[in-house]
């Protein structure tokens, strides 16, 4: 772990610039929404956050799958990186959406599909660092951590699909031909246009989250190698 | 057409996402940092 | 000798199972903390509930299912850490059979020991709410639910038993992964004992057979390595 890439700096500057455009195209390039209001600006970024957290646990998925496959320690430090991006950004998803809830719904939170098992998602991804926490032996904590991955992405599509599966106010947003039509927001060019482009910028964020953090368990790996050395 | 004033909400709404993410991104940040001085440290104490 | 190799598989299953029950049936500590559990569990929530005919009709579901799955929970931490500290899961490592058999045979005798408990639960729930629970969708149903509990549930009491907070951890882990199927079985449940038509029930049945294989498929490929040492 030398100095910084010259990518990593490259890819720090553009995901500062993206966000900037995103913002600037959800908050005025993209029309007003007639029903809901301003509110439906934190759209874009709710969808793209959720988005986001999805793609980190499916790193953690494929790099516990690699893990168990390979045994090298670095696809446990990517795990770790994908598991603790994913919490973070689901966090995001899920209280950005609560505050939408409120002006939209009139309520903070309701008991409904989408929600739900959103937070059983969550809640799966906790468990998943306390259990890394109760066990002192590494090469358990990587083995145990990558099933724990597998098992525990069961919750990803289920919540992606959740919206499709049972019937509930959750507005779909990709809806395939007629299904959603009722709940379905009706996008015109501009917000599609916001709407992708916000996707397209969380990704580049969220690229750069990940390589940030995956350095982050390459030195902590090294100390922890080190701090085993002096006891040595 | 009456559009409803939810402007309040909106910015509510950025401010849960930003915050955090900033938050984050610091947190980021100053783990790494520490681990540097930690590295630097230890590889001195050896 | 292919064949051979799969009666084999089904030998060391078999084997594991009946090692278990034989055990039990000696000692009968599981069983009968296990049961006394889950009387206990029905009778907090009667006062909790407050149980009256007019309500009783649509918590029922959830109530059988909060008791199954406490009870389920105590059985699983039971049922490995019996293995860890008495030195028999070494010893099933080192004997000469398949990772695989052990898992399942661990499985089918966890999912044993709640189907006996539910056996002993739905007509003791019956006679004393005067409900008639033998209803065979809801029996099915049952059925399932227990089958992917009990999938899952052996695979992670298997990693919690190595850890340092192991019986807290349990339903820590479990309970997260296993909600959606309790999700269902609930729904499916309450809707059998409405009386609904299958085609209401049929989306949540299949979400619960999904559930199991994905759960069963997931076990059986990864249990090797929450073994190897």
């Amino acid at each position: 772990m030398k100095e910084k890439p010259i990518g990593l700096t490259i890819l720090n500057v553009i995901s500062v610039i993206l966000l900037g455009i995103s913002l600037y195209m959800s908050l005025v390039f993209a029309p007003v929404e007639v029903n809901m209001g301003n509110v439906q600006r934190i759209f874009y970024t709710h969808v793209s956050v959720g988005w986001l957290g999805m793609i980190g646990f499916l790193l953690a998925l494929v790099a516990g799958i690699l893990y168990l496959v390979t045994g090298k320690k670095r696809w446990d430090i990517i795990g770790v990186a994908g598991v603790e991006v994913g919490l973070v950004f689901c966090f995001l998803n899920i209280i950005s959406g609560s505050v939408w809830a409120k002006a939209t719904w009139n309520t903070w939170w309701i008991w409904e599909p989408r929600l739900i098992t959103a937070t059983i998602m969550e809640l799966i991804y906790i468990a998943y660092i306390m259990l890394r926490q109760s066990i002192d032996e590494p090469d358990r904590r990587a083995r145990f951590g990558a099933i724990y991955a597998i098992v525990g992405f069961v919750s990803v599509p289920l919540t992606f699909l959740s919206i499709r599966i049972w019937n509930t106010i959750h507005p779909v947003v990709i809806a395939s031909g007629d299904a959603g039509a009722d709940t379905g927001m009706n996008m015109t060019d501009n917000m599609q246009k916001a709407f992708f482009f916000a996707l397209f910028t969380f990704t580049v964020i969220g690229v750069t989250l990940l390589w940030h953090r995956i350095r982050l368990g390459f030195l902590s790996d090294k100390i922890e190698q080190l701090k085993m050395k002096m006891v040595e | 057409m009456n559009i409803p004033d939810t402007t309040d909400f909106m910015i509510l709404g950025f401010t849960v996402i930003f915050v955090p993410m900033i938050i984050y991104v610091i947190s980021l940040a100053t783990r790494y940092k520490k681990y540097k001085a930690d590295i630097i440290y230890l590889e001195n104490e050896e | 000798m292919h064949k051979n190799n799969k009666t084999s598989f089904f030998k060391s299953v078999w084997a594991i199972v009946w090692k278990d029950l034989a055990a039990e049936l000696r000692s009968r500590e599981l069983m009968t903390a296990m049961l006394m559990f889950a009387v206990l569990v029905i009778l907090i929530f009667n006062f909790a509930l407050d149980l009256n005919p007019n309500i009783q009709k649509e918590v029922t579901p959830g109530i059988l299912w909060v008791t199954f799955v406490f009870a389920g929970t105590l059985g699983l931490n039971r049922s490995m850490a019996v293995e860890k500290d008495r030195g028999c899961l070494d010893g099933l490592l080192l004997a000469p059979v398949d990772r695989n058999a052990i898992y399942f045979g661990k499985m089918i005798g966890n999912l044993l020991f709640m189907l006996i408990i539910e056996a002993i639960v739905i007509p003791l729930y019956s006679i004393l709410y005067n409900m008639n629970l033998f209803n065979p969708g809801l029996l099915l149903t049952i059925l399932l639910g227990s089958i992917g509990y009990a999938a899952v549930g052996t695979l992670l009491s298997s990693m919690a038993v190595h850890t340092r907070t192991r019986d807290v951890l349990l339903p820590i882990l479990l309970f997260p992964v296993v909600l959606p199927v309790l999700i269902t079985a609930v729904q499916a449940s309450g809707a059998y004992l409405a009386g609904q038509d299958f085609e209401y029930i049929s989306n949540s049945i299949y979400i619960l057979i999904t559930y199991d294989v994905i759960f069963l498929a997931i076990a059986y490929m990864v249990f090797d390595f929450v073994v190897e040492e």
